[in-house]
């Protein structure tokens, strides 16, 4: 008999989430699982919902209280829907039987769309595993979880769906804070185009052996984010931001997991980001200098004492006397200010996340064609990248909100001329928007 | 399929590249570049991105979120009423009617932002609903200056009638339970202020008086007893801090 949890506060940094949703804005996420066979809705529903139970913290359902939002146990069936033209459309608090996860398939695909507030893509990783580890052997495969599957008939332990923040969180003085630092200064450059019309994404996925960017990324002294990050941000300045008069600074955000540098098995959100930030102002800036920025500050914030002070930093701002008491009406309106001004003068560019090598088992090998992931963009900040490497390959995704696919083009063309041997996927929803 | 253009290989079953909409070739031959944004090529680009590794693509209107509604209310009739009350005053030594229209609206925009549109529970629903009945009686009473029915005889209608849709909702749906709860206890406490009024002499005791404190009393002993703990987690979890 599984622990029921009657309700769970959100963590500290999935209570900025529904503060910021804003219009068409909401911070959602996708995780793609392609198989070598046809899913079976039916029992991938089943299996859905056997999975929910070893994870109390997903299944829920987001309600607004009188000063933060949290999660109340979600007793409803969570129902697996055909998957829409409209790549992570929008969530509502009260659709799909009030969660805030939506499972949707399309022939070999299912899909995995989650509201940030839950968890990060490290959490939903071990959802997707469980949920295939399920699914696989009610289809009757003879699956070893090889101990790196959550199983579904363990009891959930309380460190799996603590507030890691708080956990780690070390008393500081409010001078010692570093609030200018976590929300940005300076405005960003905004990539620009022309939006789509409507809700819908553009999706381009590439797709090639992990060992061939390996390879290139060794070749500059880097790793595998580090490369793609700064070919990411390489791309926007060759493709936009060079183009443009007097641009602002490139700001990409890189999230940065902190499971592994605080021994956390939580299974919400537990991310900090690192921003690298590059004046493209300068005339003929190379790869390599894009590269060596992102080196730079990722190594600055992989540092713990620097880590100490953002997670503090952060719980100390949730605790300040004046967020705590104010009514969540309040706490909205000023948040849909600090959106407001982030939509005229947004602080990033772009965000790129890398989930890095995620561990299957051996024994899925043959039924995973392949596992994508993606982040949805809003109009203020039209273009993410996301990354993830299962078995031998490293699948990368480009979401964007405008039609232009310049920059993915110079990406991906660029990874291909120096040795990456890309297959490549579209939702082709730029050429459906042109029509 | 390759694309020479942007040297990639493209998984599709239509002939289009995503990252150069040229013209996808078997033989690896050069691409011709197709122009999408053409109207003379619309029918031959839908049929060429016709693709069934994604759902077929519908028309979707862009997204309209709230914000447009309480810019409406914001910028339209929040000038009306301000014109309005000017000029009540000016027309009449207090005013009346602009009260009257200005409570409508705001019963009309909490209707549509915070009944429809909101994530808010259902208990708080029912309460904007109810503060905004309540300013609509009070305002149509200043019609009438020597009468008090406002106080005496709609403020606990409409308390009763509160606590009426709060249960409803509690004992048939059950969802949003804590909400509810919570709201089942404040709008309990809420029934005693008609009478706590009444007794500090601002307006006669009435029948409906008696009966929103009869019916609020009522509510609280079935909320909390057959709620039991559930009231306390409910109480714990809204306004958790």
């Amino acid at each position: 008999m599984k622990k029921d949890i009657k309700w769970l506060r959100l963590d500290n940094s999935g209570k900025l989430f529904p503060m910021l949703r804003y219009k068409d804005n909401q911070n959602l996420f996708r995780i793609s699982v392609e198989l070598n066979e046809s899913v079976n809705p039916e029992l991938l529903e089943n299996c859905v919902n056997t999975t929910l139970e070893r994870y109390p913290s997903f299944k829920v359902s987001l309600k607004r209280g009188a000063f933060w939002y949290y999660f109340e146990r979600n007793y409803r069936r969570l129902f697996v829907l055909p998957e829409s033209d409209i790549a992570l459309s929008l969530m509502s608090n009260e659709g799909n039987n009030g969660y805030p996860i939506r499972v949707t398939y399309h022939e070999k695909r299912m899909n995995l769309e989650l509201y940030h507030c839950v968890a990060d893509g490290s959490g939903l990783i071990e959802f997707v595993k469980s949920l295939l580890f399920v699914y696989f052997a009610e289809l009757g495969y003879t699956i070893d979880a090889e101990g790196i599957i959550l199983n579904t008939e363990s009891e959930p332990s309380e460190s799996e769906y603590e507030d890691s923040f708080l956990a780690n969180y070390k008393k500081m003085r409010i001078r010692d804070m570093t609030i200018s630092k976590m929300a940005g200064a300076s405005s960003a450059y905004r990539v620009s185009g022309e939006l789509f019309k409507d809700e819908g994404k553009g999706i381009i996925t590439g797709t090639c052996k992990a060992s061939e960017i390996i390879k290139i990324a060794k070749s500059l002294s880097c790793t595998v984010t580090e490369y793609l990050a700064g070919l990411y941000m390489y791309s926007i300045y060759m493709e936009k931001g060079r183009l443009e008069k007097d641009p602002d600074n490139l700001v990409l955000f890189i999230p940065i997991n902190l499971r592994k540098m605080y021994n956390s098995v939580t299974l919400r959100n537990f991310t900090m980001f690192s921003r690298s930030i590059v004046d493209i102002k300068n005339p003929d800036i190379l790869l390599t200098d894009f590269i060596n920025a992102v080196k730079g500050s990722v190594a600055a914030d992989l540092c713990f004492s620097e880590q100490n002070k953002n997670i503090s930093t952060a719980v100390r701002a949730e605790k300040f006397p004046a967020m705590r008491f104010m009514p969540i009406a309040g706490k909205k309106m000023i948040f849909k200010i600090s959106n407001y001004a982030n939509t005229v003068k947004p602080t990033k560019t772009s965000t790129i996340s890398n989930l890095g090598y995620v561990k299957f088992p051996e024994s899925m090998r043959p039924l995973i064609a392949r596992v994508t992931f993606a982040i949805r963009t809003s109009d203020a900040i039209p273009l993410s990248m996301s990354i993830i490497s299962v078995y031998d390959d490293i699948n990368i995704s480009v979401c964007r909100s405008i039609k232009d696919t310049k920059i993915d083009r110079f990406f991906f063309k660029y990874l291909a001329d120096n040795g990456a041997n890309l297959t490549m996927t579209s939702n082709y929803w730029e050429v459906e928007n042109v029509l | 399929m390759f694309c020479n253009n942007c040297n990639v290989n493209v998984k599709t079953d239509n002939n289009i590249c995503p990252l150069c909409q040229g013209k996808l070739d078997e033989n690896k031959s050069s691409n011709d570049q197709i122009n999408c944004t053409n109207n003379n090529s619309r029918e031959v680009c839908k049929s060429l991105t016709m693709t069934t590794d994604f759902p077929e693509h519908i028309k979707h209107k862009k997204y309209i979120s709230s914000y447009p509604i309480t810019s409406i209310f914001l910028g339209v009739f929040i000038p009306i009423f301000i014109a309005l009350l000017i000029t009540d005053i000016m027309l009449f030594s207090s005013p009346t009617w602009s009260l009257i229209i200005g409570s409508l609206f705001l019963l009309i925009y909490i209707t549509i932002r915070n009944t429809f549109l909101s994530d808010c529970g259902y208990g708080m629903r029912i309460a904007y609903q109810l503060f905004a009945l309540i300013l609509l009686s009070y305002s149509v009473q200043s019609f009438y200056p020597k009468t008090e029915f406002a106080s005496s005889i709609i403020l606990p209608i409409l308390i009763i009638l509160a606590l009426l849709v709060n249960s409803v909702f509690l004992a048939l749906k059950h969802i949003n339970y804590a909400s509810l709860y919570v709201s089942s206890v404040l709008f309990s406490l809420l029934s005693l202020l008609p009478i706590i009024l009444a007794a500090s002499g601002l307006f006669a005791v009435s029948i409906p008086v008696i009966l929103c404190m009869i019916c609020g009393e009522i509510s609280l002993i079935l909320t909390v007893g057959f709620g039991g703990k559930k009231v306390l987690t409910a109480f714990k979890m809204v306004f958790h801090n």
